[in-house]
């Protein structure tokens, strides 16, 4: 597996692998209701399960999975997940996900942070021509946030819709949004 | 000069609720409207309406309405 975007830091926060002492923090909050049911998956992830996932990930050079870590607070999780077999970088296409924590450095702007990180890796490191992620369509929060990195909602398959972006969307996007990354 | 705006009333219009859902003590995520990109655009109704222009750890800071008064009150701005 290549060294690109294993580990990244930058919007305040640091996306870095997943280490086996992450998985109770992660597990917990993916099976937390408000995690759970936004998921295309909805099943109890139980500690077998994920010890499994663990192994299988740790062997993928078509995924990245980042632990997300907030002012040196474990605080989230992200993935890239390329849709064919064979390394992550260069791929046409790769799915995006993340979630947050309930955790005490949460605040406003840490979902945007993350997804700049995610999609900087995806597009800046590793060359992914096109992302997409499937959000359900009563989640309003991510379909805004998405809009707002320059997601386009493309179709409704159930209760879930696709959407997908590209760097000539996601570049002006992260442009604008560039305003709230300052320091005084 | 156009009277400024209340801070309670730009936290009314920027997450779009009745003015009576906004009090000192509303934190973020405290309603469903308060979520990350609502706070976005709050920040910049702040900065517009208030002339000022806030540092990341500011934005990272402003957890609810008291936080938001206390910030601002540290740039000179009383509201």
């Amino acid at each position: 597996m290549t060294e690109l975007a294993q580990r990244i830091e930058a919007y305040g926060v640091v996306l870095r692998p997943i280490e086996p002492a992450d998985l109770p923090a992660l597990r917990r909050w993916r099976n937390s209701p408000s995690i759970r049911t936004q998921m295309l998956d909805q099943r109890r992830i139980l500690p077998a399960d994920q010890r499994r996932w663990y192994q299988q990930i740790s062997a993928q050079p078509s995924q990245r999975h980042w632990c997300v870590e907030a002012r040196g607070v474990r605080t989230g999780y992200a993935n890239l997940k390329g849709f064919e077999a064979g390394e992550l970088a260069g791929q046409a296409k790769a799915d995006s996900g993340l979630y947050l924590g309930d955790t005490p450095v949460r605040h406003g702007l840490l979902a945007v942070a993350v997804a700049l990180c995610q999609l900087d890796a995806a597009f800046d490191q590793l060359q992914i021509d096109c992302i997409e992620t499937q959000v359900k369509a009563d989640n309003h929060s991510a379909l805004r946030l998405n809009k707002m990195l320059g997601y386009q909602s493309l179709q409704s398959e159930a209760e879930f819709l696709t959407c997908t972006l590209t760097a000539a969307d996601y570049y002006p996007a992260r442009t604008q949004l560039m305003r709230f990354f300052r320091h005084g | 000069m156009a009277e400024q705006p209340s801070l309670h009333q730009i936290f009314a219009t920027a997450l779009a609720v009745s003015p009576d859902l906004i009090s000192d003590d509303l934190q973020y995520q405290g309603i469903p409207q308060w979520d990350s990109v609502a706070h976005m655009q709050l920040i910049a109704a702040i900065e517009d309406s208030f002339d000022v222009m806030l540092d990341t750890d500011d934005i990272i800071d402003m957890s609810s309405v008291a936080k938001a008064r206390e910030i601002l009150q540290k740039h000179g701005v009383n509201c």
